[in-house]
């Protein structure tokens, strides 16, 4: 008080000594004193009643110490608390969900930061991997008594696991598939570790936003992979169109073979019944008359046959060629031609 | 009147001013996250760990403050050679407390010079663990690997640092980097590889074609063959069945015979026929006819 009191009455005296030459001394000196301290006082007591209360948003909390010793911890609304230095507040966003990112920043995130986001993958590759995480404060005492920058751990560990996690991973997990799986793994990572910090945070979630081949060389290269890959299928699709066309075509042959050889069975099968009603027919006429039958069909055939046919015939039965008889003469229409 | 009125007033103030400094002088606020070690004509007299106010004896003892929270030092990167013989630029942090105040003050005098100090002995540790190493002990593709590594650095820096009252709560490697050079040579290994996977895709991709063709041509014949045989056999049961069907046409001898008459008879026509010559003999039925004998 003794201090403030020093403080404020430098400059009033001032003010008093310049108004001396027209005012008399005496009846100016003690209203200005009291004047002074009177300012004075209500100043004092605007401090008193300003630092006696203070109001805690929706997202925070308010840790309360009285002599540096946590007292009281608060939500949102307006409060009371004696005065300083008796008691101080510390106030701390514990319902907001913030984010730390690595690899880019939040103002520029076209621009990779190299040295955060390079890493090497578990069979030997480099990509560069970009990711944030979401976390938020899980005890406010912790968060601002046990460390000295919460915050900036929180990002060391969250690099630490990454490289981790990705040291752990093929290439092509860590640059296609294997994303949501890396995600999982980076979180429960973090908060494993958390667990041994133990410095009051939380992390809520880790995304992967990019995760690249570190130059323009690679990119192609495995640009080409995939084109590779669609060549395969198509060469693949290629011959099993040749294979569904090509069967069918077999099939279709294979049963016309077989539907010939069927046809050609029943034919056969009905020729030698054909030619069995034939011979019954004629066998039942032949058992009437046997000789007669026999003798006339064989004059028949002999009728049909020897027209045009030279005939000799052997009487001597010995073979030789000058004794025969030419027929042909004998035979009608056969001697004029 | 006045004067005596002022003087009692400079007094008042005069009084509440020593009072003021006498209450700032013995007492003393500790926070939760501080430790106040007090010295007494710079002897060491205790420490304070719990927050709250405090007293001590105004103008003899002294007090300072020292962190009780935990503290991170990010040590700059330092490049290491594994034992065979590969160098790999390290990067870690160590978070550190205060346990012993008293043995800090002691051996260390401040924060900043403890910093100077993790950083040799860390460098230290990491290099000769390192240096132990092989390059695919710590790149192999295990997450374990990285872990134990981190483990076995904290568990020597703790090891150290114990004597300057300070406990190592990790030492963690956030980051393995290859020197550029070897950047440079893991790119170009990396382009042969996927220049490599690509043509053994092209390479499957018309092999697994030419199989399936090769595969369909051989159905296609074993299909076909099968239809083939199949044919003939079915072709078989054909003769099979006309003979059968004849057979038992031409079952009796009596019938036989009249057969071979008849088909002797029909083969006389397809055979002879046309512009032929033949001979006869004397005892042919026809001849006798012709010579008058029948």
């Amino acid at each position: 008080m003794g201090y403030f009191d020093f403080q404020f009455g430098g400059p009033s005296g001032n003010y008093g000594s310049s108004d001396n030459e027209n005012r008399p001394k005496k009846p100016k000196v003690r209203p200005v004193i009291k004047t002074v301290l009177m300012v004075v006082v209500v100043f004092l007591l605007g401090i008193v009643l300003i630092s006696s209360t203070y109001t805690v948003k929706e997202t925070e909390q308010a840790l309360v110490t009285t002599f540096g010793k946590l007292t009281n911890v608060t939500s949102a609304g307006f409060h009371f608390k004696l005065p300083w230095p008796i008691q101080s507040v510390i106030k701390e966003e514990v319902n907001r969900t913030q984010k730390i990112t690595i690899g880019y920043r939040e103002e520029n995130p076209n621009e990779n930061i190299i040295s955060e986001s390079k890493m090497i993958t578990g069979d030997y590759n480099i990509v560069n991997v970009d990711f944030f995480l979401e976390w938020k404060i899980s005890d406010g005492y912790k968060y601002v008594y046990s460390s000295d920058n919460p915050e900036k751990i929180l990002k060391m560990i969250a690099q630490a696991s990454a490289r981790s996690v990705i040291s752990s991973k093929t290439v092509d997990e860590v640059l296609t598939t294997g994303k949501p799986v890396i995600q999982a793994e980076i979180k429960d990572k973090i908060q494993e570790k958390l667990a041994h910090y133990d410095i009051g945070v939380q992390v809520l979630s880790v995304k992967i936003q990019d995760s690249e081949p570190p130059t323009e060389d690679i990119k192609m290269a495995i640009k080409e992979v995939e084109t590779a890959k669609q060549e395969k299928e198509t060469a693949i699709n290629k011959a099993l169109a040749y294979a569904n066309k090509t069967l069918p075509d077999a099939q279709s042959k294979a049963d016309k073979l077989l539907r010939e050889a069927e046809s050609y069975k029943t034919a056969r099968i009905n020729e030698a019944k054909g030619q069995v009603a034939k011979f019954n027919a004629m066998y039942d006429e032949y058992s009437k008359f046997k000789d007669i039958t026999k003798t006339r069909m064989y004059l028949e055939t002999i009728e049909d046959i020897l027209p045009g046919v030279t005939v000799y015939i052997d009487t001597t039965g010995t073979g030789d060629i000058n004794k025969m008889l030419p027929l042909k003469e004998f035979v009608a229409g056969g001697a004029d031609q | 009147m006045k004067d005596k009125k002022l003087r009692k007033w400079v007094i008042f103030v005069c009084i509440a001013g020593l009072l003021l400094i006498a209450i700032w002088q013995s007492t003393y606020i500790v926070k939760e996250n501080e430790y106040a070690y007090v010295t007494q004509f710079q002897k060491y007299v205790k420490t304070e760990d719990t927050a709250g106010l405090k007293f001590r004896v105004p103008f003899v003892q002294k007090v300072e403050k020292l962190p009780k929270y935990s503290m991170m030092y990010d040590i700059p990167p330092s490049e290491v050679l594994t034992a065979d013989k590969k160098s790999i630029v390290i990067d870690n942090f160590t978070v550190w407390r205060i346990d012993d105040p008293y043995l800090f003050k002691k051996t260390v005098t401040s924060v900043a010079e403890m910093n100077s100090r993790i950083d040799a002995v860390v460098y230290s540790v990491v290099k000769n663990t390192f240096g132990e190493m092989q390059q695919s002990d710590i790149i192999n593709g295990n997450t374990n690997s990285i872990d134990n590594v981190n483990d076995e650095i904290t568990r020597q820096v703790n090891e150290q640092l114990k004597g300057y009252g300070v406990s190592t709560i990790s030492v963690e490697i956030k980051r393995t980097d290859l020197p550029e050079a070897n950047e440079e040579a893991v790119y170009q290994r990396m382009i042969s590889e996927r220049n490599q996977m690509a043509e053994k895709y092209r390479a499957d991709g018309n092999y697994e074609a030419q199989k399936k063709i090769n595969e369909t041509d051989k159905e296609v014949k074993i299909l076909l063959s099968e239809a083939e045989a199949k044919a003939e056999q079915i072709k078989g049961e054909g003769e099979q069945g006309y003979m059968q069907v004849l057979q038992e046409a031409y079952g009796t001898p009596e019938r036989a015979e009249f057969y071979k008459f008849v088909r002797s008879l029909e083969t006389l026509k397809t055979t002879i026929k046309g512009d032929k010559t033949l001979i006869l003999g004397p005892d042919n039925y026809i001849v006798k006819v012709l010579i008058g004998q029948e």
